[in-house]
């Protein structure tokens, strides 16, 4: 159906893979939509993490990515979880309470926690 | 009876010598003829004359050119119904690939998540082509369809001339009563 829909909106510009795109893993622009970015931090880059397609200008995703930053008393935001698809291959994340950036959480650290 | 005979015969003689001459023949007047060939003209001077009735229509037959020129400009029509024919397929095809290329990435995009546990694995080429290709869909159709326009546009255009040029070099043939001295004709003229 949606290929349909794309034929009948072209048009409008309504079709394109950026819904398809969205939060998929990334390590080049040109894994994601023309109209996407692949937000990829540093962290991510040097612990040889991929990033995730998400709009142009958003950047990495506040208290959900690596080298991110994070606010530790706002649940949404305190890296407990990440926005990466790959689940539990993600590293488990804390939020550093100096720089309040998301770092990978060690194991004194989250025994402390 | 010679004797006589021959005085006779002189007298004769002379009597036909001393004749005057026949009188010189009338000059020439008005004879009834020409008065009737005169009714004749003025007769054909007021004869209608039948106008062409071209097969084409009004419009056919307006042309005084070569036909050779003519000719010349039907090849050229009918060469351009073709070519434009010729380049509407093309287009409608062009159209008919961009639209595939809308279907086809995201199959392939599909089937790349399907293998790779529900996530497209990145930096992959196969991913990167889909994403191309999709991107590349919509000029091929827009191309394809302005093609298809055109060379449907090129192909009436061509193909309108090509029937009117044709329909002017018909042969046409027009009748007419002719009236004519001491009875009617029948005129046809012909053009080829």
């Amino acid at each position: 159906m949606r290929p349909v829909a794309c034929i009948l909106f072209i048009a409008l510009g309504a079709c394109d893979l950026s819904e398809e795109l969205e939060g998929e893993l990334c390590e080049v622009e040109q894994d994601c939509w023309h109209k996407q970015e692949c937000a990829r931090t540093e962290a991510e880059r040097q612990a040889d993490l991929p990033g995730v397609c998400s709009d142009k200008g958003t950047g990495c995703t506040p208290g959900q990515q690596l080298g991110c930053v994070c606010d530790p008393n706002d649940g949404s935001m305190d890296c407990s979880y990440s926005i990466s698809p790959l689940g539990e291959e993600y590293p488990a994340m804390m939020c550093e309470p100096t720089q309040l950036v998301c770092v990978i959480a060690t194991p004194d650290a989250s025994t402390e926690g | 009876m010679p004797v006589l005979t021959t005085p006779v015969g002189l007298l004769l003689s002379l009597q036909l010598a001393a004749a005057p001459p026949a009188p010189p023949p009338p000059a020439p007047g008005p004879t009834p003829a020409p008065a009737g060939e005169g009714a004749v003209s003025d007769l054909a001077a007021e004869a209608p004359m039948p106008a062409w009735e071209p097969e084409g229509g009004s419009s056919a037959h307006k042309s005084t050119e070569d036909i050779t020129v003519v000719n010349k400009k039907i090849r050229n029509a009918a060469r351009g119904t073709i070519a434009g024919g010729a380049v509407a397929i093309f287009g409608i095809a062009a159209g008919a690939a961009g639209m595939v290329m809308f279907y086809v990435p995201r199959k392939q995009l599909g089937d790349l998540r399907d293998k790779n546990d529900g996530m497209l694995p990145p930096d992959d080429p196969k991913r990167q082509r889909a994403i191309t290709t999709m991107r590349v869909a919509p000029i091929v159709a827009y191309t394809g369809l302005g093609i298809f326009v055109t060379g449907v546009v090129t192909a009436l255009i061509a193909g309108r001339r090509f029937k009117k040029l044709r329909e002017e070099k018909r042969t046409s043939v027009a009748f007419s009563p002719v009236p004519m001295y001491r009875g009617a004709g029948f005129n046809a003229e012909v053009r080829f």
